[in-house]
């Protein structure tokens, strides 16, 4: 009874829940818009440095992510990655030489990254493949091939063909240099990976650098919820080889930068929400002020004929609830509508935000976690600010309420 | 004024004998004292009083001399500064806020000046309105309220609401709420008030029928001759004190 009676209440003055309806349906959609947007934004830039550049997860030897020391190779790499491989929940293995390099044309340098990689193993586990500009992956019939990015062969006037001399450390700690030449431009959203990587084959980097196994060993799921699991039996499996002082990260110890900035965006996200949401709220006591202001006499009428204070408060705080949930759900429906949208549009991204490693078009996914989230936090608002007015006509005196 | 085959069926519905000389409320000693800008108001004053069962007792005076005070503290609204009010066997006095609430929602009718219907309800919704407080039946309520309205002559009223009614028929759905739960006493105050002479009179009719009828003890304040007349009893108050309180013919002027 107090539900039909609050939702009639809601229609005494249709222009003033209306006006309070149309705020809650624009802040609500553009709260859930954002949010998405955001986190699509947030995990498109790290799944692009996943799938480019780490995988989900990396192993290598103790103390070798500190200083790249070429020495600190992975024994019996090749057992390991079999194991590995048989692990539940892995999709993809592979291995990796990684070494400090500089990369010299006749008309620049730059200090890079220098990966050699097994080609067939490296498209199991990376994407890189899919973001060739020019050229084509490396392969076993090529003469010391190298993969630069665009960013790259623009800095060292390359072009397909086009050489370069490569210098590293060898195993010894001699500096040696070999000459490359380029067969594929590439061009990822990992503008940070873009800067600093040059690809060759594993075999050309053995030959160059005297390194027998590798440095790395690359691990990609089949679903990236399983990492911690997964993390937990490879690192189980580390310690139990006798001898082994290989250490297990995931994509979170090596992109630091980037899983600081997913929870950056997350943050930033649900402050946005709950500004709207407490914006919002602030309407809604403002509006239950105004009615219990109005009805002062009619509250001290339905208590005088023996309406409960409880009663008289549920009453009031589901006004507020209605009103609100009117709001969210309306707003929240708009925001999916959105979000739907948008997923198949995309959304421009416009400014220098692709240096930061951000696609120009974004294609937001709709994260149901965020509709529980907003629809929980209107809610809990909602219950705290109609509190307020509910208890203050609780309080009222019906004799003086009805005098009013 | 009330129609006749409205009181045909008030008649039909209701036998009821009275029984004046049995109390159902007794005031003992009763005083209410406000303080209002530090200044002590001495709105009622060491009233005692018996109320009968099925009396008509109009409570008159000029304003501010303490009737609704009085009638506040008859009904549990407000509680007084000094002595007792019994309800039967209930000390209201005694009883907490709960206590209180349930007490004025099971066994008085309240009738105010300004009506005080819910504006968002229907006549029908606002006569059943206590009964839904008191969680009875929904067919039960819907029929009470059919009956009530058609009693007093609103059958044809039962989905319109408060603002699309007279005054008078507002008051008369007000009296019908107040009636519904079937109350052990009705108080009214100032019940015609805000009525011209015939809407009052047709109040009055249906108030009148309804005391004789069902034996509902009715309680009213007011400074209305027209109602004064029409009492059986009538307690003249002043200052926040009883001056008069005498029996008329209880006959006379009823409802022809």
């Amino acid at each position: 009874m107090t539900t039909q009676l609050a939702w009639k209440n809601l229609w005494r003055n249709p222009t003033r829940s209306l006006v309070f309806l149309a705020a809650a349906l624009i802040g609500f959609a553009m709260a859930l818009f954002a949010l998405n947007v955001m986190k699509s934004i947030a995990e498109q830039r790290l799944n692009d440095a996943v799938n480019t550049q780490t995988s989900h997860l990396q192993i290598h030897r103790e103390g070798f992510m500190a200083d790249k020391d070429i020495a600190l190779t992975i024994d019996n790499a090749d057992a390991l990655t079999s194991r590995i491989q048989a692990v539940s929940g892995v999709s993809a293995v592979a291995k990796r030489i990684s070494s400090n390099a500089v990369v010299a044309t006749p008309e620049n340098s730059i200090a890079c990254e220098l990966k050699g990689v097994n080609p067939v193993e490296e498209r199991t586990v990376t994407v890189l493949a899919d973001f060739l500009t020019e050229g084509e992956f490396l392969n076993d019939e090529q003469k010391t091939p190298v993969l630069v990015s665009k960013r790259t062969a623009d800095k060292l006037k390359l072009r397909l063909r086009s050489k370069l001399i490569a210098t590293v450390k060898d195993v010894r700690g001699e500096i040696v240099g070999a000459s490359f030449r380029v067969v594929g431009i590439f061009a990822t959203p990992n503008s940070v990976f873009d800067d600093n990587t040059v690809i060759a084959r594993m075999n050309d980097m053995q030959t160059l650098t005297s390194v027998s196994a590798p440095h790395e060993i690359a691990i990609k799921l089949t679903n990236p919820s399983d990492l911690p699991r997964t993390q937990a039996t490879i690192a189980e499996m580390l310690k139990s080889k006798v001898g082994s002082d290989g250490e297990i990260a995931s994509w979170k110890a090596l992109l630091p930068e980037l899983f600081a900035f997913d929870g950056f965006i997350n943050m930033i996200g649900v402050l946005f929400t709950i500004v709207i949401i407490i914006g919002l709220g602030f309407s809604i006591l403002n509006i239950m002020n105004m009615i219990v202001q109005e009805r002062t006499r009619e509250i001290g009428m339905l208590r005088a004929i023996g309406q409960s204070k409880a009663s008289v408060f549920w009453m009031l705080v589901q006004e507020a609830f209605l009103l609100m949930a009117l709001g969210a759900a309306s707003g929240i429906a708009l925001g999916c509508l959105l979000v739907e949208v948008v997923s198949k549009t995309g959304i421009s991204i416009s400014g220098g935000l692709t240096t930061l490693g951000i696609r120009p078009v974004i294609y937001p996914a709709l994260n149901p976690a965020f509709v529980v989230m907003i629809s929980i936090l209107a809610a809990a608002l909602t219950l705290v600010i109609a509190m307020l007015p509910a208890l203050r006509a609780l309080r009222m005196n019906p004799t003086t309420a009805l005098r009013e | 004024m009330i129609p006749y085959f409205t009181r045909d069926i008030v008649s039909h519905f209701f036998h009821y004998h009275s029984n004046y000389d049995m109390p159902v409320i007794q005031l003992k000693n009763l005083s209410k004292t406000y303080t209002s800008d530090a200044i002590e108001v001495h709105a009622v004053r060491n009233v005692t009083l018996n109320f009968g069962e099925g009396e008509f007792t109009a409570i008159a005076g000029a304003s501010g001399s303490g009737k609704t005070t009085l009638l506040n503290m008859i009904g549990g609204i407000d509680t007084p500064s000094t002595g007792e009010v019994w309800v039967g066997p209930k000390n209201i006095g005694a009883m907490n806020d709960k206590e209180r609430t349930a007490f004025r929602r099971d066994t008085i009718g309240f009738v105010f000046q300004s009506y005080n219907l819910l504006p968002v309800l229907t006549a029908a919704e606002n006569v059943g309105f206590i009964m839904e407080l008191q969680k009875r039946p929904k067919r039960e309520t819907e029929e009470r309220s059919f009956e009530l309205l058609s009693a007093i002559g609103l059958s044809d009223k039962l989905n319109v609401r408060p603002n699309k009614l007279s005054g008078g028929q507002q008051q008369r759905v007000a009296v019908a709420r107040a009636l519904a739960h079937r109350p052990k006493f009705v108080i009214a105050d100032e019940p015609t008030a805000n009525l011209d002479s015939a809407s009052a009179a047709g109040l009055l009719d249906m108030m009148q029928m309804l005391n004789r009828t069902e034996g509902i003890t009715f309680i009213f304040s007011t400074h209305d001759q027209r109602v004064i007349d029409r009492a059986q009893r009538v307690i003249t108050f002043g200052d926040g004190q009883v001056q008069n309180d005498e029996q008329h013919d209880e006959t006379r002027n009823l409802p022809q």
